[in-house]
Order: structure tokens, then C-alpha cells, then sequence
């Protein structure tokens, strides 16, 4: 390991927190062992760490407010009476609303990617990736809602190479995506929803650059994923273990 | 009927959980009234969408997102904000002090009251030393390359504040950012 990629681990090596791999704790740990200079950076940072965490962490609870808080949780919500028969109308008329809004959000019309945007701006920036943080094994994605949103993540990516998931703004949506790095090329999959995008227009899309595009649609056609990808190749992403189709 | 599981959960929650959010709350506050408010309301809405809960485990950055976003929706409607630009933040002068002086709690509270919330959310978490950098990201639902460089920026005020004698940090590689 090099000292770069020492000092960027070490910021995930906290003792309280270790957020490594034991494969790269271990590296970082025998590099600090025979590096001085990021050693001392260590311990320094540790030292200038301790005092702020000490203080912050120095609030005193108000005297009774355990308590406070236990009675405020056990009494039942107080409900008035003229104020229950207003809720039955007020909850009527509320039916109504949602209803109303059902029907509207199920014809809502889909959002249509401008992908061709999308490529021309990716292409026209700096690409980089976030530190590594955490190796998922793919089954847990896979059932995942990531803030609230549909999760079905594609299966033939190697997950050992997943370095963030997350959720961005794709033009206007709020959109799941994951992250995979292999070497210095990256690949970002966008989840788009079905439901929401209308990913049926944009099946099969392939857009080549510095950073390509392709949409491939998952098998029961409910979710779009938009590969974003450098290095041109997307197989350098593939679980060797599961046969490539595309 | 007795006490439902929902009622029973909550006051598990409440015991495990009111030091450090109240905690939390103070350091975003800076006040103990408007923190005692704000660990009451967290509690009571978690009360209420209790059942939305889908991970056991998840249930502490819940509680804190919980906490955080009924922050925000009183600071939005009050709109204060007094805040520094952290461009401005100075250069620390070399040797450090050995051993570095304790730093007071209340002139911390006045550091981070400086601070935009969008860098003392981050630092109040990592202090807090119960959150990894994935946690504070989703707190957020910010990439982890952009809390890294808040954090580290938000790290750097307060050590100028309140560290005086603390030596810059040789500052090898930085962060990965975001943005693809
Ligand atoms: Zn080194």
C-alpha cells in the first residue's frame, strides 16, 4: 500500500468505527508499521480528535427528563370529542382528496430521460468515485428499499466491486444508484423505476464516450437500469460467475 | 388488551436512546429547552411510524434522521441562519502545545453555532463517534465524497477555534469527491 491510500483509509480506521475490510485494515495497519510519516499522521489526528470529541459528547441531561419523556410517550394522544366528529368529516373529505390524487398519480405521465443530456454532461466532467466503504453481499441489495424507493438491482455485476449506493437527482427524480469501481474505471447504475420513467423508449440505448451509456430493461420489465460507465468496457464489471448476456 | 408492542417498544426506545439524542440535539440547538422539545418530538413521531420501521438495526439512524428533520423544518420556519464562510478559515500556526488543552464545551457550542448546518450535522455525528461515514452519508442522503470534504472542512474550523495550538495537518491526498 502507498501512502496516498493510507492517508484516504485512515480516515476509515477509526477505533470506535472501523468501517475497513479485514483485507484493508491489515494493509493499512503493516503500512503504518513501517511508515513514520503517515504514523505520525495518525496520531496526530488522534490527538487533535480526542479533546473535540470529549467536549462534544460533554452535554448535561436536564435533571427529570427521562421521565418527562416516559410519561410523554405512555399518555395516550388526547382527542376531544367535537373534535372527533370534525375527523370523521375532515377523514371523508380526505378520502376523497386521495382518491382523487390516486387516480392522478396512476395516470401520472412517466418521465422521459433525456439521456443525450445526460451523456453530453457526464462526458463534459471530471469523473472520480468515492472511497470504498463497505463490500455487500448482492442478495441484500437486491431486497433493499434505499430511501423509500424501489430497489431491484441487476444481477450480473460482481458486488465485491461495489464501492457506494446511494440516491441522487436525476433530472427532477429522486433515483437510486450503485457504485462499482474496478481499477481506475468506474460504473454508476441508475435504478429507474417503471413506474416513473418510461424506460420502455429508451430500451437498449447505447451512447459511447469517455463515459458510455447504455439501458438495459431488468427481466420483468419493471425497472430500467442506466449503465454510466468509463473504459468503454461494461464486462470488467461482470461477476465472472454469471454468464454475460449483453 | 394490554400494552400494545408498539407502546412497549417505545419506551425500550426512550431509554436506550434519550441521552444521545438529546445530546444531539443540544449541540445542534445550542439550547436545552429547544432540545428537550426536539427529543420529545423525535419520540413521538417514531411512536407514530413506529411500523415503518423494516430493520431492527436500522433503528438508531432512524431515530437521528428523525431528530434532524424535525430541526430543520423549525429552523426553515424560523429562518435563522447566521453562519461563517468556511473558505475564510485560517491557516493553523505550526508546533502543537503537548499535552493540548481540554477544549470547554460552551465555547464549542459557540463554534459550531457558526457553522451552516450542513457542515455541524456532519461533525456533531463524527464526534459522536457512533456513526461510520456510510451512516452520516444516508443520514444526509448526500454522497459519502461530499460529507467527507464537508467534515473535512468543518473539522478544520473547530480546530482552528478551539485548538489554537494545533499544528496544520501535512495534508497528503484528499478525499474522493462526488459527482461522476
Ligand atoms: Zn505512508
Amino acid at each position: 500500500m502507498d501512502c496516498r491510500t493510507a492517508r484516504l483509509l485512515l480516515d476509515f480506521a477509526r477505533p470506535r468505527v472501523p468501517e475497513l475490510a479485514a483485507p484493508e485494515a491489515d494493509a493499512l495497519h503493516r503500512h503504518l508499521a513501517d511508515c513514520p510519516d503517515c504514523a505520525a499522521v495518525q496520531r496526530l489526528e488522534r490527538r487533535l480528535d480526542e479533546p473535540l470529541a470529549r467536549a462534544m459528547r460533554d452535554v448535561p441531561l436536564p435533571a427529570g427528563l427521562r421521565e418527562r419523556l416516559l410519561e410523554k410517550v405512555a399518555a395516550p394522544p388526547t382527542v376531544p370529542r367535537w373534535y372527533r366528529r370534525k375527523a370523521v368529516w375532515s377523514g371523508l373529505a380526505a378520502a376523497v382528496v386521495l382518491l382523487a390524487f390516486g387516480w392522478y398519480w396512476f395516470n401520472l405521465p412517466l418521465t422521459q430521460l433525456d439521456l443525450a443530456a445526460l451523456h453530453e454532461r457526464a462526458n463534459n466532467q471530471p469523473v472520480s468515485a468515492h472511497a470504498v466503504v463497505e463490500q455487500f453481499p448482492h442478495d441484500r441489495l437486491q431486497v433493499a428499499l434505499l430511501g423509500g424507493l424501489a430497489v431491484e438491482a441487476p444481477p450480473r455485476f460482481n458486488y465485491n466491486l461495489l464501492t457506494y449506493h446511494g440516491i441522487c437527482e436525476l433530472q427532477g427524480q429522486r433515483v437510486p444508484f450503485l457504485e462499482f469501481q474496478n481499477g481506475s474505471n468506474l460504473l454508476r447504475v441508475y435504478i429507474l423505476d417503471g413506474k416513473r420513467f418510461d424506460i420502455q423508449a429508451l430500451a437498449g440505448l447505447v451512447m459511447s464516450g469517455r463515459v458510455s451509456h447504455r439501458i438495459e430493461l431488468s427481466p420483468d420489465n419493471r425497472f430500467g437500469w442506466l449503465y454510466e460507465y468509463t473504459g468503454g468496457r461494461l464486462d470488467r464489471f461482470f461477476d465472472p460467475e454469471v454468464l454475460p448476456a449483453i | 388488551m394490554g400494552l400494545p408492542g408498539s407502546q412497549w417498544r417505545i419506551q425500550e426506545l426512550v431509554e436506550e436512546h434519550y441521552p444521545n439524542l438529546y445530546r444531539y440535539a443540544y449541540r445542534l440547538t445550542g439550547s436545552a429547552a429547544d432540545a428537550e422539545d426536539l427529543t420529545q418530538d423525535t419520540f413521538c413521531k417514531a411512536q407514530s411510524q413506529l411500523g415503518q420501521l423494516r430493520q431492527a438495526e436500522r433503528v438508531k439512524p432512524w431515530l437521528y434522521s428523525i431528530l434532524r428533520n424535525a430541526y430543520l423544518h423549525r429552523v426553515r420556519s424560523r429562518q435563522q441562519q447566521r453562519c461563517v464562510s468556511l473558505d475564510q478559515v485560517g491557516d493553523l500556526p505550526e508546533a502543537p502545545a503537548d499535552p493540548l488543552p481540554e477544549v470547554e464545551p460552551e465555547r464549542l457550542q459557540q463554534a459550531l453555532a457558526e457553522l451552516d448546518e450542513v457542515f455541524r450535522t456532519p461533525v456533531i455525528l463524527y464526534y459522536f463517534e457512533d456513526f461510520s461515514y456510510r451512516d452520516i452519508a444516508e443520514q444526509m442522503d448526500l454522497p459519502i465524497g461530499t460529507v467527507m470534504s464537508r467534515l473535512a472542512r468543518a473539522k478544520a474550523y473547530l480546530r482552528s477555534r478551539l485548538l489554537p495550538a494545533a499544528p496544520a495537518l501535512a495534508d497528503g491526498p484528499r478525499r474522493a469527491t462526488d459527482g461522476l
